[in-house]
């Protein structure tokens, strides 16, 4: 399976260009689409599951072209919005089936079956006649992805699946997520650079309605190697540092702020070399964009 | 105060800003322009009366009218005003701030009460602008004052009481659903109230009841003079003063009522609350493996066939989520309570009667009983289920399904037309079982489901599927509520009030038809099927449109949803929009064809202009001499199957003047085709419009001498029409009278009364009835004829085999020929020129009094009150014999006809009486007044006075008679 993304544009009626000639190529497995808030990542992923128009591009599942032929991407689609409602009064169990229904299943017996073993899977089948509208941000958040996960989906798109869960929740939420079968694309969209480093084979920065940096998270990482360079400081310096050297980021430990900078060479005695990581990558691609 | 400023400019601004104050305004203002413009004398009487239209009395009804409307519009700002922080969760942010709770409600409140005014000063905008583009004459001296004081007066207590009522629930409730459900419930019940106390009879009481004020200013108005109208500013007298009073107070009590139960705390709302299910605590135990195991593999079909199994799961999902709407149970109960007291109390059959409950009356009380809860109905829960998703924001996972937009609407509008079968359902169950109670057990269920499971539903049906249009095509519920509201409006009430009167423009509506045990739907089933399936040809319509334009996803501006319609309409959807198109103009065209073309479509207007051209054409001819007719003999024959009618007789003619006489008029009903010849005579001119003849004798017609005048007559019905032209031809219950035949002279019956009527088709003096006592012509005739005095009268009248016909005078003879039933009547004495004919399937009662023949036809099911009618007869006969003189005929009848009229009226010896007001009414109390037998007893008395002593066509007995007729009644 490969999605491929050409120059897809999106301009919102009140100017802002949320998507910016972006093409992207995304094959098998688990993608990261990382980018600051507001970056446009959920305006691509509404665009790839049918939800939005783009002005101009054309997006292509093998041979699905996504934008015209909205029931055929459907039908192999799995999507778990950023924010989504429940119905009142409507038992996890009843609602799934109900989905599952929506997605084609017929057949009474399979649909029991198939529903009972995703809720055994998401690990709420023992809650399943009670109202998701009582759940707890993790189980309702786990009812969302069994529902985008029902029927094996070939394309599924996950937004922000885990801002607000704990760490115990996310973490089962991400092994729900890596079980995916092989063959399937698994799109996740975040502004935490963890989660893209812990599960994804492939990445993307997005920023300001541009791809800023597409590939494999290792290899953005290796880019930076020996070019990142640290140093504390005290926080009235900071405005001068940052006058001075490529600050990518700050931040504080113990109250007092680290500061990295990239660099070529060593900028001055008082900074160390360290082993970039995925974070340094997202700060200096994301800055890149902005200072332009 | 500082914050209440803050308070109060926010919500100014935030309004003023925004389009809805606007555009509600608009509507305010377009829809009374309308009104104003409206030349439309049932308009006119019920909204202005004589008065000019800018009058100051008119200005402070309009605003005091409108309160409903602005009601609804003070709920949009109050609501969302009060409610704010709760549906924009700000306010945690809010109540953490230091306000005082005052400042923070004060501000809101007036603001929004302030902003809600806005739309009502359509009502002075409107009065301003209209009479610079209209040319009619109803237009005074502009009045400023007025309006000012219709403010101050009308439109600031109104939009304060409804304010501080919508105030009160919202803070209560937090919910907007409530909000504006509270001020319907309220606005039904105060509607209710002012009926219940306008049949109290106390003008003060029911001054105070209507929170509008409009029947305080009709109190104080009543007796004023149209000059008193046009200058006056309607005072604050006692009736309007207490009116004014007492709801502001009302309304403050309301706020107060919020103001108290309003704190800064983050409760839920009443309705939450209420609603809410028990949170049951889930703990989830985290040291529990997942489970990793494959769910298993599953088919999945896509065709048609899963479309319509996915269709029943949505809708299930559907009616679920309504079944359990407090609402909708609250409507249910409603329908039953409102049906029985409907049943129970509605007096349908004059004098305080009760009707008794066969099936056409129940199924009329179950749809009154049942309609304003259907629309209601349909207004909600189509927002209701259009914005559902989209509202729980469930919307992208459903939108990102693989489930067509076509399935998703035909959920919802199958969804909601269950619904609606369920509430007329209900109604239907509470029929049956009050019939079922009160020992009524001819239920009829045939006409039950095809009145209210079909024709009634065919209606709702396109409703609904209007309002799902409109819901789509609106940016938001709101807007889509108003615009369902408006377009229902324009097409109810503005496009007839323009007088486009079709049915086709009124959405759902069907021709016109009776329902009555006589008639049953025979006359009107053609009409009917058309009319349906023009109705369902436009649902499906709309329904395709509204499809292709079905809201998916997250950018659903029109326009970019308008783009994607070619997309939308390719393959199947394109041929069956092609064929729809074609079946709609077909239908279209075959209706306008039938109604308007092959059968001509009169109102009530063009029925004045008709009266109105006779009487300034052929007025003159009144005192003209013109021969008096002495005798008619005739042969009628009903065909009532085809509804077809063919008359031939001929007229003796005696020249009673003293001079020759060599043209007369002759005057025909142009409903039917009419004809008259004879030897000697030409007709010179015909007027088909107007259906008159001018007939030249060949010799004139000397003192004395007589002449047959031979005529024709001919109706058959063509086609299928929107309101049966000629409503006297039936397959079961043809009633018509002399005026069906050709009278010879002018007929001063045709002229209009009315003298608003005369006024405004232009007719100089009065109708004739002169005062003056030395006006021969009045006084050498009775007012029922002009052109005869006592006449001879011979029918020969045929029927279908199954049906039997009634003229005046004894029966002759009877035999059947080729399949059909003929019957010889002569009068046994003469008779004033005025008999009726009828033909239906009937049953006879009858009795002997002495040589009088007493007879009762009926309807085979209408026995009830067949033997009052009997006994009434009997003792009239007796009583008036005796006081006043010999009966003149051998035969005193009673004979049913439907319901299309409901009067009782006296031919010599024939008195036909309508099924609906003496045949079902149920006198069963003691001390219920048995109106049939005086009902009888009235048209027997005829049968001395009018059809032995008659006075001559004059004001005076005129009087005479109308005070005789209304203390009878």
């Amino acid at each position: 399976m490969k999605l491929k993304i050409e120059n897809l544009s999106k301009t919102y009626g009140n100017g802002v260009r949320a998507l910016d000639n972006v093409s992207l190529e995304i094959g098998n497995g688990m993608f990261g689409l990382l980018g600051p808030n507001g970056a446009g990542k959920s305006t691509l992923m509404r665009t790839i599951a049918t939800l939005q128009d783009a002005d101009s591009g054309s997006i292509m599942l093998d041979d699905i072209d996504v934008l015209r032929d909205m029931e055929s991407i459907r039908r192999v689609l799995g999507y778990l919005p950023q924010e989504f409602g429940v119905y009142p009064k409507t038992s996890a169990g009843a609602m799934l089936t109900h989905l599952a229904h929506l997605k084609g299943v017929t057949n009474r017996r399979e649909r029991s079956e198939l529903v009972g073993a995703m809720l055994q899977k998401v690990n709420l089948y023992q809650h399943r006649f009670k109202r998701i509208s009582g759940f707890s941000g993790g189980m309702k958040q786990r009812f969302g992805i069994a529902q985008a996960l029902l029927c094996n989906p070939k394309l599924v798109i996950v937004d922000e699946p885990t801002a607000g869960l704990d760490p115990v929740e996310r973490n089962r939420f991400y092994n729900l997520l890596a079980e995916v079968g092989e063959d399937t694309i698994v799109i996740l969209s975040t502004h935490i650079v963890q989660d893209v480093k812990e599960l994804c084979t492939q990445m993307a920065i997005i920023n300001q309605g541009q791809v800023v940096y597409s590939g494999e998270p290792a290899r953005a990482v290796d880019d930076l190697s020996g070019k990142v360079w640290e140093c504390s400081v005290d926080k009235h310096e900071l405005p001068a540092l940052r006058e001075k050297h490529n600050v990518i980021s700050s931040k504080l430990v113990g109250g007092r702020p680290y500061v990295h900078v990239l660099s070529d060479t060593q900028p001055g005695d008082e900074f160390h070399s360290i082993t970039p990581d995925l974070e340094d990558v997202f700060f200096t691609r994301t800055q890149m964009v902005s200072a332009n | 105060m500082n914050s209440f400023n803050a308070f109060f400019r926010f919500e100014i601004i935030y309004w003023l800003r925004s389009a809805m104050v606007w555009v509600l305004l608009a509507i305010m203002t377009s829809f009374l322009m309308l009104l104003l413009f409206i030349d439309d004398s049932n308009f006119e009487a019920l909204f202005f009366g004589d008065a000019y239209r800018n009058s100051p009395f008119v200005i402070m009804r309009l605003y005091s009218i409108t309160a409903v409307f602005g009601g609804l519009m003070v709920t949009a700002f109050v609501n969302t005003a009060a409610c704010r922080d709760f549906t924009s969760n700000t306010q945690q942010l809010i109540f953490t701030k230091p306000i005082g709770k005052a400042s923070y409600l004060f501000g809101r409140f007036l603001a929004a009460f302030l902003i809600g005014l806005i739309p009502s000063l359509g009502a002075s905008i409107a009065v301003l602008l209209v009479p610079m583009f209209s040319s009619q004459p109803v237009w005074g001296p502009i009045h400023m004052g007025s309006h000012f004081w219709s403010l101050l007066v009308i439109a600031i207590p109104n939009t304060f009481f409804y304010a501080a009522v919508v105030f009160a629930i919202a803070v209560w409730t937090r919910s907007a659903l409530a909000s504006y459900l509270g001020i319907l419930g309220f606005l039904i019940a105060i509607t209710i109230g002012s009926g219940l106390a306008t049949t109290m009879d106390n003008r003060m009481i029911s001054s105070i009841v209507d929170p509008t004020g409009d029947t305080a200013i009709s109190t104080i108005t009543e007796y004023w003079t149209t000059a008193e109208r046009n200058t006056r500013i309607v005072p604050l007298s006692p009736a309007l003063l207490w009116n004014r009073v007492i709801w502001l107070v009302g309304g403050m009590l309301f706020f107060a009522i919020g103001y108290f139960r309003f704190g800064f705390n983050l409760n839920e709302g009443l309705i939450s609350r209420l609603f809410r299910q028990s949170r049951e605590a889930i703990v989830s135990n985290l040291s529990q493996q997942f489970h990793t195991a494959e769910p298993p593999q599953v088919r999945r079909n896509f065709g048609l066939s899963s479309q319509v199994l996915q269709m029943i799961s949505l809708i299930k999902q559907e009616l679920w989520q309504i079944a359990r709407n407090p609402i909708f149970i609250c409507i249910l109960i409603g329908v039953v309570f409102v049906s029985f007291s409907q049943f129970s109390f509605a007096h349908t059959a004059g004098f305080d009667l009760k009707t008794r409950p066969v099936t056409f009356n129940i199924v009329e009380q179950i749809i009154a009983a049942t309609s304003q809860f259907s629309i209601v109905l349909i207004t909600l829960f189509a927002g209701l289920l259009v914005w559902k998703n989209r509202d729980l924001r469930f919307d992208e996972i459903v939108d990102a399904l693989p489930v067509p937009n076509g399935v998703h609407y035909l959920s919802k509008l199958i969804s909601l037309t269950l619904i609606i079968y369920v509430v007329v359902l209900v109604g239907m169950g509470c029929g049956i079982l009050y019939q079922a109670v009160s020992g009524h057990f001819d239920f009829q269920l045939a006409n039950y489901s095809r009145e209210l499971l079909w024709l009634v539903m065919v209606q709702w049906f396109s409703m609904i599927s209007l309002a799902l249009l409109c819901h789509v095509l609106s940016p938001n519920k709101y807007v889509g509520y108003f615009s369902y509201i408006g377009v229902l409006v324009a097409a109810f009430v503005i496009l007839p009030a323009l007088d486009v009167r079709s049915f086709l423009f009124r959405f759902g509506q069907l021709p016109g038809h009776v329902r009555s045990d006589m008639l049953g739907l025979e006359p009107y089933q053609t009409s009917l099927f058309w009319g349906t399936i023009y109705w369902l040809i436009v649902a499906a319509s709309i329904g395709l449109f509204t499809i292709t334009i079905w809201p998916r996803g997250k950018e659903n501006q029109l326009l970019r949803r308008a783009s994607r319609i070619p997309t939308n309409l390719r393959g199947p959807a394109m041929i069956a929009s092609i064929l729809l198109f074609c079946a709609w103009g077909g239908t279209t065209a075959w209706i306008v064809w039938n109604t308007r073309m092959v059968n001509e479509f009169s109102t009530s207007d063009d029925e004045e202009t008709f009266q109105a051209t006779y009487e300034r054409d052929y007025r003159s001819f009144i005192d003209r001499p013109h021969p008096r007719l002495v005798k008619i003999t005739q042969d009628i024959a009903i065909f009532p199957h085809e509804r077809r009618l063919e008359i031939k007789g001929v007229q003796t003619l005696k020249n009673q003047t003293d001079e020759p006489i060599s043209e007369i008029l002759v005057s025909a009903n142009p409903s039917y085709e009419s004809n008259v010849s004879g030897p000697g005579l030409t007709v010179s001119s015909q007027n088909e419009e107007l259906g008159t003849m001018l007939v030249a004798f060949d010799k004139p017609l000397q003192p004395g001498e007589s002449k047959e005048l031979n005529f024709g007559v001919s109706y058959a019905a063509e086609g299928f029409e929107e309101k049966l032209a000629v409503p006297e031809i039936m397959p079961n219950g043809t009633f018509f009278n002399s005026l069906v035949i050709p009278q010879v002279g002018y007929v001063p019956l045709m002229e209009l009364r009315d003298a608003r009527k005369r006024e405004k088709n232009h007719l100089t003096g009065e109708a004739f009835t002169p005062l003056d006592a030395d006006n021969l012509t009045a006084r050498a005739n009775s007012y029922i004829s002009h052109n005869s005095d006592w006449i001879e009268l011979e029918t020969v009248i045929s029927t279908s085999e199954d049906q039997i016909a009634v003229a005046p005078g004894s029966l002759i003879e009877t035999w059947n020929e080729n399949g059909r039933r003929y019957f010889r009547y002569r009068l046994d004495h003469p008779s004033l020129n005025f008999s009726s004919y009828v033909s239906a399937r009937f049953r006879v009662a009858s009795r002997q009094l002495d040589d009088i023949e007493i007879e009762v036809y009926h309807h085979p099911d209408h026995e009830w009150n067949v033997d009052r009618m009997l006994q009434s007869i009997r003792k009239s006969l007796e009583y008036y014999t005796r006081e006043f003189g010999p009966y003149r005929h051998k035969q005193a009848r009673i004979i049913e006809f439907p319901r299309i009229q409901t009067f009782a009226q006296a031919f010599p010896g024939t008195m036909p009486y309508s099924e609906g007001v003496g045949f079902v009414a149920e006198i069963s109390k003691a001390d219920d007044i048995d109106m049939v037998f005086y009902v009888v007893a009235h048209e027997m008395a005829h049968q001395w006075w009018a059809h032995q002593v008659i006075s001559a066509d004059m004001r005076a007995p005129r009087f005479c008679r109308k005070r005789w007729h209304s203390t009878q009644r």
